[in-house]
């Protein structure tokens, strides 16, 4: 193990914590109460659930924190990167948008040719072969009613 | 969508784009109406608006094509039909407290006036049912039960409507009834067979079961004798001066042309008497009752009233 | 007798068999495709049966249901993207099997032991029906809380490496489940004013974009990574190292899927725990009681079984209240009284006095339709295999497109497509972080059962938790709970220390 790998964690579950804490807080004291509306009801009231939920992940996270330091964790060995997932889930908007303002068959061709793109695919016969059966599919939908 | 496209399909038009992108029109329904029901497709509401459906289209001359959008107990079709054009060409089909009830009871983006009705069909049976054993005849022994139990009687509900209802009544009387909230009628009527409350409030689910003597029909919720047991009173008949009518609406948005509303109103009328129709209000226990145009705006609104009187 | 003739010739007519037959091709397609989901399936499929005859409308829409349930398991073990999320615990063993290259074994594992616990079930509905159904009204609130802690403790027990991480996303999840109307008081909770929000978040948005969007999300930044590092040569895709199954296999798994079965058939019969709970209570429980030389979470045939065959059977015995008191078991069931109803057939006490023929022809179509199943599935199973080398340049797209248009189909609004995005985020980051998606989907489906029934119990035994002593159920699964839970922290801490 690299000397710098030893620090990281610990400012890694440092962040879990603050993360994880930090929005339990805002949940608790600020979303809770403002989104719940409180009533006579003979079972539990609206916020009680949420409230124990919230709760008991604030607390967990702390325990977490604190048991990190008492072992050595296996990281996820799945890729870092952030930019191939995030262009992934814009094409899904744009094409979700299109969706809803065009119509079916042509936002749905856009999602899988966009995506095609974003993970590589540039060249422009297999695109056209990705959009025409993404069309004939979308058709196929639509006809049958499913 | 896929609804949509399959019904268009069924009644011969290939190209809903043509359809939906159609020149200027003369006069009303020049393209197909649609009716978007805010339940799921197969339950009472939708199969009510499904078979009336082709009488709607015989009558207009035009397909009718019936949407699904459930949720929210038919207010999320109420919230999108208020944002349609008045044209005529976009109704939507809920219950009548999905208007009458619902904008009192939670903040909701539309009210009574955000609409026109143009129609309701049948009446839900609704019914405060126990089971036999218990030896109750009317809901008037419940009562009385319930002023000698320190604990009071528990029921289970279904709607936010049944527990103003009964809320309304445990304070007239000085009795305490708590409702144990359910997924819906089913479950409402297996926690009454399986003893686990003492009495269900249920808008048709239990017809059956009590068809087959497995529970007691204890007080009917509407104006009329529940049909197949005329026998039992209605609350209204007990002394209680509350009354739920729930039917099945068809609203547009508000401010529909005069001519087109007369034109709707007729084709719903018709509709009312198809034999379809009918027969499925018979399976469903839901009577016959009809009401269309002015008569059925006046009702909506009585009964609005009375529910804001009845939450205050 | 005359009457079970006479039912029995309904359902061997060309029109309801046909009907079965293209309910089956129909399920399976929505089972394999993630992002089609069974209850919106069959939500759409019963306008198809508008103009049905009753015996083939409902023979139709149980084939959807049942092949479904076994089409499932495909996504589960090629893609290690379920196609339902009662398929999910497929994932934990059969994604491994595939990637040692014993797809077609995993595959033909998934549908024989659908198969069977199909077939058990539907032969238990027609012959325990009116006993069975006896017992389903005996849960009541006290009795459903209990059972959803037991269920509950067995299943936390697959949270993974980290128990308060898995713990974290179990009662996230739970949270989520709380956003909509206050179950007791119907006024909004976290809703944030939007009314779309009133029903809460859509299930099929929460397990599309969970399970499905989540992983695609993944494999694509794997994918590019590897395109990217084109010079360093690539593994070759697996070669399928075995495809047969034998003898000794099914032996082994035999008792593991008899197991499996009975659980999925309990989950079935106790009305609103579903396939989802089902399966994976089945698997937890086969885990825990994995013997010697078991390879559980690393490719096991038996941890594809105990999913499977507990996943098939629940919709069977999901019936078995439907039909004799006229309560549904599951989402499934629940449309599937839609459909009765549509056909003027109400369910209930009354259903086998005035329905015997059309209740008898159901039964025999049930039977033909698990053969069919086992027909088309077998069929399929070679074609499917082939999914595992499709390239992922081809894969990614098409699925991101089945969940686009799946969670748009839906509900017919974009609303659910972005809450399927956004919960596709969520997951790929709680993925980052080491939660797990899992348990976050399990508490997510659990968790509304769980509160309201606690709600329920509460009102009717009126707070007071010692009044548990009057139900002698509610009482001996709480107790199974805690021996469980005692037993479960006992021997997990010994291995963990063990392997650490």
């Amino acid at each position: 193990m690299k000397p710098e790998e030893s620090l990281q964690p610990t400012l890694q579950a440092f962040f879990e914590l603050l993360i994880v804490g930090g929005l339990s807080l805002v949940t608790l004291f600020w979303i809770i109460p403002s989104q719940t509306e409180p009533s006579d009801n003979f079972g539990l009231s609206p916020s009680m659930v949420p409230t124990v939920c919230v709760v008991s992940i604030a607390m967990l996270a702390i325990l977490q924190f604190f048991s990190s330091f008492l072992r050595t964790e296996k990281t996820d060995k799945r890729q870092q990167g952030l930019g191939i997932p995030s262009a992934i889930v814009a094409s899904t908007i744009v094409g979700t948008i299109l969706i809803d303002t065009v119509g079916l068959v042509t936002g749905g061709a856009v999602v899988a040719v966009l995506i095609s793109i974003v993970i590589g695919e540039r060249r422009i016969p297999n695109l056209v072969t990705i959009m025409v059966s993404a069309v004939f599919l979308l058709l196929f939908v639509e006809w049958s009613g499913l | 969508m896929s609804t949509l496209k399959k019904s268009l399909v069924a009644v011969g038009i290939a190209f809903t784009v043509l359809a939906v992108s159609a020149p200027a029109r003369a006069e009303y329904p020049e393209k197909p109406v649609t009716i978007t029901v805010g339940f799921g497709a197969g339950g009472g509401v939708d199969s009510i608006t499904r078979a009336a459906s082709e009488a709607l289209a015989a009558s207009l001359g035009q397909p009718i094509v019936v949407k699904n959008k459930p949720g929210a107990g038919g207010a999320l079709a109420a919230t999108a039909l208020k944002a349609m054009p008045n044209d005529g060409y976009s109704l939507a089909a809920t219950i009548s407290t999905t208007i009458s009830f619902d904008p009192h009871s939670s903040k909701l983006s539309y009210d009574i006036d955000d609409f026109e009705y143009v129609a309701a069909f049948g009446v839900f049976p609704e019914a405060l049912v126990a089971l036999p054993s218990k030896n109750w005849k009317t809901f008037a022994d419940v009562v009385k039960y319930a002023k000698e139990s320190p604990d009071g009687v528990t029921y289970a509900s279904t709607t936010s409507l049944d527990k103003v209802v009964l809320a309304n009544i445990a304070k007239s009387e000085g009795i305490v009834i708590k409702p144990v909230p359910t997924k819906g009628g089913a479950e409402a009527v297996a926690q009454t067979l399986g003893g686990h409350v003492d009495f269900a409030y249920s808008s048709g689910a239990y017809y059956s079961q009590a068809k087959a003597g497995n529970l007691h029909v204890l007080a009917g919720l509407g104006k009329q004798p529940i049909p197949g047991f005329e026998d039992t009173p209605t609350l209204e008949q007990l002394g209680y001066d509350i009354s739920s009518v729930n039917m099945v609406l068809y609203l547009a948005p508000a401010n529909l042309p005069k001519e087109v509303k007369a034109k709707l109103v007729d084709a719903f009328k018709a509709a009312s008497k198809a034999p379809e129709v009918l027969k499925l209000l018979a399976t469903r226990n839901m009577g016959s009752f009809v009401l269309t145009g002015d008569d059925i705006d006046k009702q909506i609104r009585e009964q609005s009233a009375q529910y804001a009187d009845a939450l205050k | 007798m005359e009457l079970f003739l006479q039912g029995a010739s309904d359902a061997f007519t060309f029109g309801a068999m046909i009907a079965v037959l293209g309910g089956i091709l129909l399920g399976y397609a929505v089972g394999v495709l993630p992002g089609l989901s069974r209850p919106a399936a069959l939500a759409i499929a019963v306008p198809i049966t508008y103009s049905m005859s009753p015996i083939a409308a409902i023979a139709f829409l149980v084939g959807v249901t049942k092949a479904s349930a076994a089409g499932g398991a495909t996504g589960a073990i090629l893609l290690n993207t379920p196609g339902e999320p009662s398929s999910a615990a497929t994932c934990f063993d059969g994604y491994p099997l595939s990637q040692k290259g014993e797809a077609t074994r995993a595959l033909k594992v998934a549908l024989y032991t659908s198969v069977f616990g199909d077939i058990v079930a539907t032969i238990i509905l027609i012959v325990l029906a009116a006993p069975l159904a006896s017992f389903a009204l005996k849960m009541g609130p006290v009795e459903m809380t209990c059972v959803m802690i037991f269920a509950l403790t067995f299943i936390s027990a697959l949270s993974g490496a980290s128990i308060s991480r898995g713990l974290i996303s179990g009662i996230f999840g739970i949270f989520l489940a709380t956003i909509g109307l206050d179950p007791e008081s119907a006024t909004p909770r976290l809703t944030f004013g939007m009314v779309e929000l009133f029903d809460g978040i859509p299930l099929m948005a929460a397990t599309v974009g969970m399970l499905a969007f989540t992983e695609m999300l993944n494999q694509a930044e794997a994918f590019v990574a590897k395109d990217r590092n084109k010079h360093i040569k690539s593994e070759p895709t697996t070669k399928e190292k075995e495809k047969r199954l034998f003898w000794k296999d099914i032996r082994r798994i035999l008792p593991t899927t008899i197991k499996s079965t009975g659980i999925g058939i309990s989950a079935g019969v106790i009305p609103g725990l579903g396939p989802t709970i089902g399966a994976f209570l089945s698997y937890a429980i086969a885990k825990q009681t994995a013997r010697e030389g078991d390879q559980f979470g690393k490719g096991d045939i038996k941890g594809v079984a105990a999913s499977e065959a507990a996943d098939n059977a629940v919709l069977p015995a999901s019936l078995i209240p439907l039909f004799a008191i006229g309560l549904p078991g599951s989402v499934s069931a629940a449309i599937l009284v839609a459909a009765f109803m549509l056909h003027g057939v109400v369910p209930g006490p009354l259903i086998f006095v005035e329905h015997p023929r059309l209740i008898y022809g159901i039964y025999v179509s049930m039977i033909i339709a698990s053969i069919f199943m086992l027909i088309v599935g077998r069929i399929g199973l070679n074609f499917f295999a082939k999914i595992a080398s499709v390239p992922a340049s081809i894969i990614i797209p098409f699925i991101v497109l089945f969940c686009t248009v799946g969670a748009y189909l839906e509900a017919d609004t974009a609303f659910s497509v972005f809450a399927m995005i956004a919960l596709g985020v969520v997951g790929f980051v709680m993925q980052r972080f080491g939660y797990s998606v899992i348990t976050f989907l399990i508490g997510f489906v659990v968790g509304p059962l769980f509160e309201l029934s606690l709600r329920q119990a509460l009102i009717v035994t009126n707070h007071d938790v010692t009044k548990i002593i009057d139900h002698p159920i509610a009482s001996f699964f709480l107790l199974a709970a805690l021996i469980s839970a005692v037993a479960f922290l006992k021997p997990k801490k010994l291995k963990w220390k063990k392997s650490v």
